[in-house]
């Protein structure tokens, strides 16, 4: 069997109140393959963001072991670890420094991952176009453009240093319905002709089952179904991942 | 009970003058619940401003009608406003913890709406939100909730001087499915049980689809299409509302659609149909203004391809 580009075993993370010891996951295990989509969907305080974290190295879990192409990953990370995974976060308009242009924005990266300085302003329009934006942009601030140009900016931003892994926290919910579907259509897109990876964490399930592959169904911190998305949804029997599908609101 | 007739808004501003609503007529009767979808910045949560006057003014003109009964809200001076805002007609907006002023406990805030009311019944009005334990939320400031408690004190704020009329602008879009659509059941359900009528401002079709009775579809500030939910939802006739559908994600895994280019410059709408730049049907006679046509009993759309007759003149007729 193929090593799985991320492999999460064991994961459990408790954070301490006080004196109080809230368990926010337990025990988690799951994998993402190199190229593929895996949505994480559960309610809030299901754990979602706190897996996230983990992934991104930003929160060091309590037990369990966090493996990216088989290497055993600390949350002290080598530099080309943080330029494999990368982020993008549910509100574009605070994930973006409100007095740094566009172009400003997605340098940070490329200086970060040394690249070459010259080259910089073509990859920046390069980096504009692949998600969709005149490269104008690049003079503008993150206040001049509306949500759905701001989530594209942040995609932008994460593409900059080629990771194989984006973590996606709920990208679309900010957005209008109609901003929503040409940014899941993009994000397939990219997929397809980069081949990178996503874990895409939502509470839409309508959304993950438009763009991923394989799902995880996480409820008080701990995965209670999984599996192929499409059958997942067809013909889960768990009474939670149900219960979850009845209330998507239908409109037909 | 609510009539909008003919209301236009203007900005006056640096780049010249932004005609943001043109022409916009909607009604809500006793009892009804009606709903006006539109994307971001179409004019839908400014149309809901200019009813509770939240938009007077300042560098705007606004024209045109708007009566809740018998009274007239524009223009409407202080005295009415003191007898219809949170009384006759209330609002609940958008995000609910920011709706809260923060220095205040729940209880106190809730006083300061019902004007002396005793807090038995402001206590019993929080139950029937489905709040388990009203002293604690009483006492609470608003950071001690969780957006769906302070979402219900938000609903137990507008319902507890049982108002004829509720706007509720994107209300819980900013929680959980399931949190949400327990919010809305218990929003919808206190209104029935009132007799009030309900204004539900989303751009979430699902919602729509279960919560209303008819509907009202703007784009760049002008109606598109109106009906039933059942006749709007299931046989759109405008090619927005159309996208607006196609835009959807549904649980068959299908990539939705969404729509090309973006909302026209306010300074400078295209003449005639607002829509037709996006348009995938859009021809030269969509290049001179539209009325609206009726596409069948009680539905109309403003689209050339739509029916024959121009159905202006019989607006609202009963």
């Amino acid at each position: 069997m193929t090593v799985p580009l991320l492999e999460l075993r064991g994961i459990s993370m408790i954070y301490r109140v006080g004196t109080q010891r809230i368990p926010a996951l337990k025990a988690i295990d799951l994998e993402i393959g190199r190229g593929e989509t895996l949505a994480v969907v559960g309610e809030s305080g299901s754990g979602k963001t706190t897996l996230a974290k983990i992934i991104l190295g930003l929160e060091r879990p309590t037990a369990g072991s966090v493996r990216l192409d088989g290497q055993e990953l600390t949350i002290r990370r080598s530099r080309e670890t943080r330029r494999q995974i990368q982020v993008v976060q549910q509100n574009p308009l605070s994930a973006l420094n409100p007095a740094k242009t566009v172009g400003s924005t997605i340098t940070l990266p490329l200086a970060v991952h040394g690249y070459p300085r010259e080259g910089r302003d073509r990859r920046i329009a390069e980096l504009l176009d692949i998600v969709g934006l005149p490269p104008a942009l690049a003079l503008h601030y993150p206040n001049d453009l509306s949500g759905g140009q701001r989530q594209r900016v942040a995609l932008a931003r994460a593409l900059a240093s080629n990771p194989d892994l984006l973590v996606l926290d709920e990208p679309t919910s900010a957005l209008d319905v109609s901003v929503q579907a040409k940014m899941l259509r993009l994000l397939r897109e990219l997929q397809v002709k980069h081949r990178v990876a996503y874990c895409f964490i939502t509470h839409d399930l309508a959304v993950a089952r438009a763009l991923a592959q394989r799902v995880v169904v996480l409820r008080g911190g701990s995965i209670v179904d999984k599996g192929e998305i499409g059958s997942v949804f067809t013909s889960s029997r768990n009474g939670y991942t149900r219960e979850l599908l009845a209330a998507v609101p239908t409109i037909k | 009970m609510l009539e909008i007739r003919d209301l236009s808004v203007s900005f006056r501003g640096f780049e010249g003058k932004a005609r943001v609503i043109e022409n916009v007529s909607l009604e809500v009767r006793r009892g009804e619940k009606v709903a006006l979808v539109g994307e971001s910045g179409c004019g839908k949560s400014l149309t809901a401003r200019v009813v509770f006057g939240l938009l007077e003014g300042g560098e705007v003109d606004i024209d045109g009608r708007v009566m809740l009964d018998e009274t007239s809200l524009l223009p409407a001076d202080q005295v009415v406003w003191s007898k219809i805002r949170g009384c006759r007609a209330a609002m609940i907006f958008q995000d609910p913890l920011a709706a809260l002023n923060p220095v205040f406990t729940i209880a106190d805030q809730m006083r300061a709406v019902t004007k002396n009311q005793p807090v038995g019944c402001i206590r019993d009005m929080l139950e029937r939100v489905a709040i388990e334990d009203p002293d604690r939320v009483l006492a609470a400031y608003p950071f001690q909730l969780s957006g769906g408690m302070a979402q219900r004190v938000l609903i137990a704020m507008a319902l507890i001087n049982e108002p004829d009329l509720i706007v509720a602008d994107e209300p819980a879009t900013a929680l959980d499915t399931r949190v949400q659509r327990q919010a809305l059941d218990l929003l919808v359900e206190a209104i029935t049980a009132n007799g009030s009528s309900l204004l539900l401002i989303s751009h979430d079709l699902g919602l729509v689809r279960q919560y209303t009775d008819r509907m009202y579809v703007m784009y760049a500030g002008n109606i598109v299409e109106s009906g039933s939910t059942d006749q709007v939802l299931g046989g759109a006739r405008h090619p927005y509302t159309q996208a607006m559908l196609a835009a959807v994600p549904q649980l068959d895994g299908a990539l939705p659609k969404g729509i090309e280019g973006h909302l026209p410059d306010y300074h400078q709408p295209p003449p005639g149909c607002r829509f037709q730049p996006r348009c995938p049907h859009a021809a030269q006679e969509c290049h001179v203004p539209v009325p609206l046509r009726l596409v069948d009993s009680g539905h109309e759309a403003r689209c050339v391809f739509v029916g024959s007759s121009d159905v202006r003149s019989q607006r609202f007729h009963e």
